[in-house]
């Protein structure tokens, strides 16, 4: 069947009159549109989202490249080609958020002009048809994971509930890396030589701390005898790898004990092989063996909701067939909820989905920002981290998060804004009134993580809200454009906002950050470590390096802080507070909290194929009126059915 | 061929043993070339005084300083054979005929339209001629493609090591060895864990106590490759030459120091 088709698909096309233009667009204007970026934008997490194009895939064929081509036929006016926003988009023609992609007079606006011409030739039916293609995703699966790597606070975690052992080994394993945004996803868990390296010390030293006052009852509950360790070698072996030992596994580990001098040694030895075993590093989400599935269902609730391995109670639930039905696994998120390690885990989330490292690990102008220490920092992280909890487990409504007129400071945060000093660090307090602070966007934390050390960045700030709250990505600047703003001297004052402007004047450069910079321009009020600020305060300085001296020249210039969100209707605003209320408002930014938080749980970026459970879990969310706790247990009750699928 | 190596001190392998002797520490070494350790044909000098050099194994050290360098200092005036070498490459004047200097070269690879910017591309290009993947490099880091050269009978095939992994915890700036597509090879930060893979000491019984270790990890790597659809046993793959690479650590000790009693304090 398959070899025939070559041999019918140029007739096909031939019906359509296309067989020549088809083969135009995939090597004339297809290079161009993906030379011009279109996909960067209008794509299914793109700034330009809503004007969604269905690029093909990268190794798409070139049936494929052609059926791309056609479906751009709904951009096309048939009566008025010249019209289309096909061709006067792109050619900012018409207002186009993304600026002049294609430039009037070359030859890729020829190829744009003779394709938008083509298409306008297409029959009603014709046009329908191809049309059709844009309008569906191409039917793919929701990509499986099959095996994830424990993360290295899961290692520490899970050691202390297999041991004991708070000793945390893994804070000095290599550091992990973020994609999508988190440290836990899939695609960059590899095991180089290090990490392994590194497994194998950790095992050495946790295995030797186990067994140092001999044989702790908590692992072997029995006198030492040939049952006893047949017995240990199952429980800790249940425990350690999150399901019964196979018999054969039972038979090797058995072997590797009796060649041992002791019943110590032995069980040290084979406590220090499991933690090196990938049955224990690695967990089988979806593991072919029906027996061992309700295992795997104990352990990616346990590490999604506790960040931890399962307890005893989690194991028997699986054991004993409970986690195979639904309500079977309702019953246990909700126990796995009341937990306070539930709560660590939603720490992780919180810290990794708003960089707390970032904020930890900047620095700041301490000769501008005379009061700042490194202590004030990791205070802003704790602020977050309070609002987040209170905000998730007190039942609140989360969007809230973005609205709120409080904080949780101590006294350094409520110094910094202007607030009364609280009674105990991290309490809830007020907003000053008129400070127009309200939520994250308000805190001291979003404020100075999006700054450099001695001024902000409306560019970062404005990046941090595309990517991190509204899950909108911005394509990155091109190759070789110098990405120094313009110096301020005392001969030329400039706000940020004059400065950044060179970002819009170049046309190049205007094309994505027309789409940044605004956002960020409605926080200029706000200097780099988050405190409120009337006027922009120039001073400027003589010598070089360590030198350097204030000259006593201070300049104070105005502060014009309007700023809008290309893309959200009637989104102009001029502080936190009011594009707080917007964003609490909007449809993506609702929704990006569900794929944040999707993210972190299935460890991967999520994909057209996930677009229904998504769906779903949103508008659970929303119909609990945005109860984070409605979030988790709709998330983990939707991938449950998906996994059992 | 030079003056100055040649008027070095000449240090047999043993006796810079005994000279690296720590108090009541016993140290069993398998340790780096030093230059006084060379004669000045390159080939290492033998223990005692038998006088019968061996030849070295080759190296390959591929070094990347972020953040640039003030060119001033760095590079030679003129081209070709005839240069004058630059304050900072002064140092290396013993060798001033067996150094290539390059400069001004660009790899069209970080320009190719694609994901990441010029910091994720250009370094994907730089160490791996492919472009960024998104996540990490396109393929293996040139080093790697030696190592698989030139490494097989080394104790360690490769070392990667550092002294700053910052820039925003992203991989492709973090990571300069790449083993494959989007497959970092993170660097030793901690100086003190460095000395110990180098050089800890290794008794016969945690050698055998440890391979019987990896033995019974490799049966359960084995094994997990059943579970698991064929995409995924690259991750299982990895963790196997993992083994293998820390088996070949702990076992290929150079015969000359496994042989050698551990130093003492008293001999020095």
């Amino acid at each position: 069947m398959a070899r025939t088709l070559p041999a019918v698909l140029p007739f096909l096309l031939a019906l359509t009159g296309l067989t020549a233009s088809a083969a135009d667009f995939a090597t004339s204007l297809y290079p161009a549109l993906e030379a011009a970026g279109c996909r960067g934008c209008h794509s299914a997490d793109g700034v330009a989202s809503t004007t969604r194009l269905r690029f093909p895939e990268n190794n798409a064929s070139p049936a494929q490249l052609a059926a791309f081509g056609r479906s751009l036929v709904t951009l096309v006016d048939t009566k008025n080609p010249g019209a289309s926003l096909l061709f006067r988009k792109p050619t900012a023609r018409l207002p186009h958020a993304g600026g002049e992609r294609i430039h009037p007079g070359s030859p890729e606006e020829a190829a744009l002009r003779d394709w938008v011409a083509e298409l306008a030739l297409l029959t009603p039916a014709e046009a329908a048809r191809a049309a059709q293609i844009a309008d569906t995703d191409p039917v793919t699966k929701a990509p499986t994971v099959a095996i994830r790597r424990l993360t290295n606070t899961q290692y520490n975690n899970t050691v202390r509930d297999l041991l004991g052992d708070r000793s945390q080994p893994a804070s000095l394993f290599p550091p992990e890396d973020f994609v999508n945004g988190f440290r836990n996803q899939y695609q960059s868990q590899s095991l180089s030589p290090i990490l392994m390296d590194a497994y194998g010390n950790a095992a050495e030293k946790l295995a030797r701390a186990a067994f140092r006052n001999g044989l702790p009852p908590s692992l072997v509950p029995c006198a030492p005898s040939p049952a006893c360790r047949a017995r240990f070698i199952r429980s800790f072996g249940l425990n350690a790898f999150r399901r019964p030992l196979e018999p054969n596994e039972i038979a090797r580990y058995e072997a590797l004990f009796a060649n041992q001098p002791t019943f110590t040694a032995g069980a040290q030895i084979v406590v220090e092989a499991m933690l090196q075993s990938p049955h224990f590093l690695f967990r089988l989400e979806s593991p072919r063996q029906p027996k061992w599935k309700p295992y795997a269902t104990a352990a990616r609730l346990s590490y999604a909701l506790w960040d931890t391995m399962p307890d005893a109670a989690l194991l028997a639930a699986a054991a004993q067939g409970e986690l195979n039905t639904p309500e079977g696994i309702d019953k246990s998120v909700r126990r796995l909820l009341q937990d306070p390690k539930a709560r660590q885990a939603l720490d992780e989330f919180t810290a990794e989905w708003l960089r707390f490292d970032r904020a930890l690990t900047a620095t700041k102008d301490r000769s501008r920002f005379r009061e700042f220490t490194p202590e004030t920092l990791y205070a802003m992280t704790q602020e977050t981290r309070h609002f987040i909890s209170d905000l998730v487990w007190n039942d609140r409504n989360f969007m809230d998060l973005y609205t709120a007129n409080y904080g949780f400071m101590n006294g350094d945060l409520a110094k910094l804004y202007g607030a009364p000093p609280p009674a105990t660090d991290y309490e809830r307090v007020d907003f000053p009134p008129n400070s127009e602070r309200a939520g994250l966007l308000g805190q001291a934390l979003f404020l100075s993580l999006t700054s450099k050390p001695d001024e902000t960045s409306p560019t970062a700030r404005g990046l941090f809200v595309r990517e991190q709250l509204l899950c909108q990505h911005v394509p990155d600047p091109p190759p070789g454009v110098n990405t120094n703003l313009p110096e301020v001297t005392e001969d030329k004052p400039k706000t940020n906002r004059d400065r950044i402007s060179e970002h819009t004047t170049n046309e190049t450069c205007a094309r994505c950050h027309s789409l940044i910079d605004p956002i960020g321009f409605g926080f200029e009020k706000f200097d780099a470590i988050g405190q409120r600020r009337e006027k922009l305060e120039l001073v400027f300085r003589t010598g070089e390096g360590e030198s350097r001296r204030a000259s006593g020249q201070k300049l104070q210039i105005d502060l014009d802080t309007t700023g809008k969100v290309t893309g959200i209707p009637d989104s102009a605003f001029t502080s936190p507070q009011q594009l707080g209320a917007i964003l609490a408002k909007n449809e993506i930014c609702q929704e990006c909290v569900v794929k944040q938080y999707f993210r972190f749980v299935a460890g991967r970026m999520e994909t057209a194929a996930d677009r229904p459970l998504l769906r779903r879990v949103t508008d659970d969310f929303r119909r609990s009126n945005f109860r984070f706790r409605e979030l988790i247990m709709s998330m983990m009750r939707a991938r449950e059915t998906a996994a059992a699928l | 061929m030079s003056q100055i190596i040649t008027k070095r001190p000449r240090l047999s392998r043993r006796r810079f043993l005994r000279g690296a002797t720590v108090a009541g520490a016993a140290v069993r070494i398998g340790l780096p070339p030093l230059a006084s350790m060379f004669n000045s044909t390159g080939t290492a000098y033998a223990a005692g005084t038998t006088g019968v050099a061996a030849p070295i194994e080759s190296r390959f050290v591929f070094w990347f300083n972020g953040n640039g360098i003030p060119e001033r200092y760095w590079m030679p005036d003129g081209t070709g054979t005839e240069f004058a070498l630059s304050p900072c490459l002064a140092p290396l004047a013993a060798f001033r005929n067996d150094i290539h200097v390059l400069t001004g070269l660009d790899n069209p690879v970080a320009t190719i339209p694609g994901p990441g910017n010029g910091h994720h591309k250009a370094i994907s290009g730089i160490v791996s001629c492919t472009p960024f993947t998104g996540h990490g490099a396109g393929g293996p880091s040139v080093d790697q493609l030696i190592a698989s050269k030139i490494g097989g009978d080394s104790r360690f095939r490769s070392l990667q090591i550092g002294v700053s992994q910052e820039s925003f915890g992203e991989s492709i700036q973090r990571n300069m060895s790449w083993a494959g597509f989007d497959r970092p090879l993170p660097p030793e930060m901690l100086p003190n864990k460095l000395f110990d893979r180098l050089f800890g000491a290794r008794e016969q019984g945690w050698i055998d106590r440890r391979r019987s270790i990896l033995d019974t990890v490799r049966e359960d790597s084995l094994a997990l490759k059943k579970e698991i659809p064929k995409d995924d046993y690259e991750r299982v793959d990895e963790e196997l030459s993992a083994i293998r690479d820390m088996e070949r650590a702990i076992a290929g000790l150079p015969p000359a120091i496994a042989a050698s009693k551990p130093p003492t304090t008293t001999a020095t």
